[in-house]
């Protein structure tokens, strides 16, 4: 009816306003054309909006997954928040995703530095288009997409009573490569592991599972669990030492969004929540001490400045604040660029050693590095074996304590301005969640329905309140604000007293899935936004690496062995009839 | 052209656009549609040229004047999408929406990628007959005209990023910048070229291409490319082993200029060797779905598309997210402009070797009124988002996306040329292309 009324209108203001010649060619038109298939459009009438509206199943404020001052109304990963925005912060945001974006170099400016050995050369390559890493099927640094990082480390291994083998605390990283190893290096420098010996085998469950899940469920709809096995031999590794009794395993990036929002979760809020979860569950005791029903000493981490915070990001549980976190860390180690505050660099003795030892590399920098214009310069000596110390002592510079600061005066100034650090970090922090989409849809209320009976948000915990968001500020930032008569402590996007739906609990749980994430603990992943991947990103694989490819096989990973904290949620799950399983798909790319 | 010519133009325009609609060889008419439309309003359009503004280099006003632009742009594309996001659309609109997207893909996007492959394609052609012992300067500059040609529709690419640019990372593939002339140099250094140094997209890609053709923005002379390099660091390196590199890195160009156009137009019989050559580069063309990226924004709703609905799929086209419309005009202004302008940071300044970058941020800009006009000629097709609002009685949002990009363009072209050299002179700093530290040219 409505389109009727607005074809007429649309046809008389059509008659009104148009001038003689047009009406020919309207005309010309009728002429061809059969008068009952035409369609005039009508004018627009704005929809009755749901959005930001409260409904049986969800409150208004969970359209608004990072609160009001955290979200974003557009379908992105990458937007400002407004609470960036209210600050004033968007030019210093805007300049800042300069950095993200695009790559690195040796020398120029205005992203300089990367090198001598390095992950990647941009944060871009491991966060695809803002979101998640995809899954790879070989590693290779220099391939955008790829969100893995190369987890080394020498097994600690034990076996659960349904016969997975798991590793455990105590399953440290070789020393012989970085923690985050790298796999590039600019000559005459050989990467710490030549990245064409790393093979990446994908294999698939087979029968049932351990825990004795068919892979179909009762109504027969299939479903596959495919895992990667990663190898990479010992002739692999241009280290002296080279490592023995070793085992990788790929962690993936996760969306960077929202990050700024979980600093701003207060410790006594974590508190309660590890408090309430050790009441029925076992967790990690290297972050809580079930005897004394307290933080344990390991749960603490030592900022800079020496002030102990709880930690609270990446999957293991290694940062308590966001500007000493994944991505205040990544943009100095992963490309090896220095700044005001970190002046050595990201490096490993054993590889230092290699480099030292080999004439391959002290003969490149004999031909080449005379000229204070070469790259290689600071390296040069008169001798070899002079050559050979400078780069064993310049490569080995990797700690304040080691004298780091003559790394950075070998080569001139920080390669990193504060005020570049600065910028980054603005948008790191500003970057808003993209709003929950289809909250009014009753097959999305069906979902949440059931994600919260079957025992989802046991781990998944929907919500939390923001504290006043009082942040930690490093070195660096605190030299951008004296140098400019500001206060460090007020210069970064804040988001205090918000209503925030990530989805994660903060504490870390075991899935004893095959070739587990190393210790077995992993840090329960934030949902939010996850349901846009495949628009935004062109992907959506999930899981620490990417073995799942779709909601489905996620849930059932998360039932692998009985032991883990999350089969009797899977369990109820499997049993769900389609349309609820489905529904509870649903409700996840709605969050 | 006058306003009465432009509008005589528009009406033949319009009627024939109208006969087309009966036509049965039209492909951008749907057999059962046939929409009633004002097609009346004919679009502001910018001017086909410019002229280039080489005086008033201390005017501030002008470099302003075209970040506010950008922004008054971006501001009108949001609101347009909100529109249309909020609007509650009738069967007819979402049927003619349906069709404007369908008319973007194949009538701005697809050749909009056709021609940067078919012009990419040429380009390696040309250098592939390139000799150092027989080039002639004319030859040099022939090379740069065709750069820029190339350059021209990659730049008006860049209003639709998102979708197969962005999956597949052409953007930092293809258009890495500044060029890591260290690397470079160590590679020509180290005697031979591996696929190693292929690998490493800080030293591909159109700026690699423009170092080697272009510098101080000119054309590069022939004796530099017969004898050896004059820039700093590189005067040990061989013109013959420069025009090298250019063929290999030209031929890495060209696959993924083919890989835009294969990923968007999804397998023709025409496009059969451009397929093949994707497919022998190891490239990806298809979304995880198994559909090419036009097929996945005309399906926009169903259930392989990766836009759950009709509007996801506009919001994506217009302002939603990196890779939109209005992310282009956001970043024109913010950074591309900006960073140089504003901040006096003037190695941000894009193509510092051609001296191009007005021309780059003007052609992103009419990247921008493509996409509004659904056409690539300045007049707006029938499935526009142009002559959807003009249907639905909204000219006051046709007014605002146009006087946008036209203003825009304007201000943009009204900035003194060359770009670095504005910025130089705003900031008081030397814009020569070396970055030499006064104290290294005094040893020299």
């Amino acid at each position: 009816m409505t389109t009727i009324i607005n074809y007429i209108l649309m046809v008389n203001k059509f008659l009104l306003k148009t001038p003689l010649l047009l009406l020919m060619g309207g005309l010309l038109l009728t002429a061809c054309s059969d008068d009952d298939t035409k369609k005039g459009l009508g004018g627009l009438e704005e929809e009755e909006n749901q959005f930001g509206k409260a409904n049986d199943v969800f409150a208004a404020s969970e359209w608004f997954p990072g609160g009001e001052l955290g979200t974003t109304e557009n379908a992105s990963y990458s937007a400002i928040a407004p609470g960036a925005r209210n600050m004033g912060l968007e030019v210093n945001f805007n300049k800042g995703e300069d950095f993200f974006e695009h790559l690195y170099t040796y020398s120029e400016e205005p992203r300089k530095g990367l090198g001598p050995a390095w992950v990647r050369s941009s944060c871009l390559a491991c966060h695809p288009s803002y979101g998640h890493g995809k899954r790879q099927t070989e590693y290779r640094a220099n391939t955008i997409g790829n969100g893995y990082l190369l987890v080394i480390y020498h097994p600690v291994a034990d076996y659960t009573e349904d016969g997975v083998r798991y590793t455990k605390n105590g399953s440290n990283y070789i020393s012989e490569v970085t923690g985050m190893p790298q796999t590039k290096a600019m000559a005459p420098f050989k990467a710490p592991i030549d990245e064409n010996q790393i093979t990446i085998d994908w294999k698939k469950v087979e029968g049932t599972t351990p825990s004795g899940f068919p892979l179909h469920f009762p109504d027969g709809e299939a479903y596959e669990l495919i895992y990667p096995e990663v190898n990479i031999p010992v002739t692999a590794f241009n280290t002296n030492p080279k490592p023995t009794d070793y085992e990788v395993r790929l962690e993936s990036t996760i969306g960077i969004y929202g990050t700024g929002l979980l600093d701003a979760i207060s410790t006594e809020d974590m508190k309660a929540q590890y408090a309430k979860e050790a009441a029925h569950a076992t967790l990690n005791p290297n972050m809580w001490d079930a005897a004394a029903n307290d933080w344990a000493p390991s749960a603490y981490y030592t900022l800079a400045d020496g002030t102990k915070a709880i930690k609270k990001f990446t999957y293991a549980m290694t940062r308590a604040s966001l500007q000493d976190g994944a991505g205040a860390n990544a943009v100095w180690n992963i490309t090896n660029v220095t700044r005001s505050d970190r002046r050595y660099l990201y490096s490993t003795t054993a590889w230092a050693r290699a480099m030292s030892e080999d004439p391959e590399v002290i003969s490149y920098i004999r031909k080449n590095g005379a000229s204070k214009s070469s790259l290689v310069h600071p390296y040069y000596a008169e001798s070899d074996e002079k050559i050979a110390e400078k780069v064993f002592n310049l490569l080995d510079m990797n700690t304040a304590a080691k004298g780091g600061d003559k790394y950075t005066a070998a080569f001139g100034e920080p390669e990193m301005n504060d005020k570049d650090y600065y910028d980054f970090m603005v948008w790191h922090r500003g970057l808003a969640v993209p709003a929950a989409r289809n909250l009014d849809d009753p097959t999305v209320q069906r979902g949440k329905t059931v994600f919260n009976q079957i025992g989802c948000a046991m781990c998944h915990r929907p919500s939390w309140q923001t504290k006043e968001d009082n942040y930690w500020a490093d070195y660096s930032l605190k030299a951008y604000a004296n140098a400019n008569g500001l206060d460090a402590n007020n210069i970064l996007p804040k988001f205090a007293y918000q209503t925030i739906w990530p989805y994660t609990d903060m504490v870390q749980h075991r899935l004893y899935m095959e070739n587990d994430i190393r210790t077995g603990w992993c840090r329960t992943t934030p949902l939010w936004g996850r349901g846009l991947s495949l628009r935004l990103t062109g992907a959506e694989d999930r899981l620490h690496d990417c073995r799942a490819r779709n909601e489905i096989e996620a849930i059932m990973w998360h039932g692998y062995s009985k032991q883990s904290d999350a089969y009797f949620a899977v369990k109820n799950f499997y049993n769900l009839p389609k349309k609820d399983r489905d529904a509870l798909v649903k409700f996840l790319r709605s969050i | 052209m006058n306003f009465k010519n432009l509008f005589g133009i528009a009406l033949v325009a319009s009627a024939a656009t109208i006969m087309s609609s009966c036509s049965d060889d039209d492909n951008n008419s749907s057999n059962e549609l046939n929409f009633e439309l004002n097609t009346s309003a004919t679009p502001l359009v910018d001017e086909e040229t410019y002229p280039t503004h080489t005086s008033d280099y201390s005017t501030r006003s002008f470099g302003q004047a075209a970040i506010d632009n950008c922004e008054e742009l971006v501001l009108s594309l949001e609101s347009a999408n909100r529109l249309i996001g909020k609007a509650r659309l009738n069967e007819a609109q979402e049927a003619y929406l349906r069709e404007v997207l369908k008319n973007l893909v194949d009538n701005v996007i697809v050749p909009t990628y056709t021609d940067l492959a078919d012009n990419t394609a040429l380009l390696e052609e040309e250098l592939n007959g390139l000799n150092v012992n027989t080039l002639t300067q004319t030859d040099i500059n022939n090379a740069c005209e065709s750069f820029k040609k190339t350059r021209l529709y990659w730049e008006r690419s860049e209003a639709f990023l998102g979708g197969a640019a962005s999956e597949f990372d052409v953007d930092p593939t293809i258009d890495s910048w500044p060029l890591n002339r260290s690397l470079l140099l160590n590679y020509f250094n180290s005697g031979t070229m591996n696929e190693d140094m292929l690998d490493d997209a800080s030293i591909l890609g159109f700026h690699a291409l423009e170092f080697i053709l272009f510098r101080n923005g000119q054309p590069r002379q022939v004796s530099e490319f017969q004898g050896n390099d004059t820039y700093k660091n590189f005067t040990s390196v061989s013109g013959a082993k420069e025009l090298l590199y250019a063929q290999q890195v030209c031929k890495l160009l060209k696959e993924r200029t083919f890989q835009l156009q294969v990923a968007w137009e999804g397998e023709t019989s025409k496009n059969a060797d451009r397929v093949k050559v994707v497919k022998d580069a190891g490239l990806d063309y298809k979304t995880q779905k198994n559909l090419s990226y036009g097929d996945n924004m005309k399906q926009a709703g169903q259930a392989n598309s990766t836009f759950a609905t009709l509007k996801d799929a506009i919001a994506q086209v217009l302002s939603d997210d990196e890779g939109s419309a209005a992310a282009i005009a956001t970043e024109v202004g913010t950074a591309k402009i900006a960073n140089p302008f504003s901040a006096g940071y003037i190695f941000y300044v894009e193509s510092p070797y051609s001296y191009n970058s007005i021309a780059d941020f003007r052609d992103n800009i009419r990247s921008v009124r493509n996409i509004w006009l659904g056409s690539t000629n300045r007049t707006a097709n029938k499935y526009s988002f142009h002559t959807f609002f003009a249907s639905v009685g909204k000219e006051s949002t046709n007014k605002a996306v146009e006087e946008g990009y036209v203003n825009a363009i304007s201000a943009i072209s009204n900035m003194p040329a060359p770009f670095v050299k504005y910025c130089s002179t705003i900031w008081n700093l030397p814009y020569e292309d070396d970055d030499r530290t006064a104290d290294e040219i005094e040893e020299e």
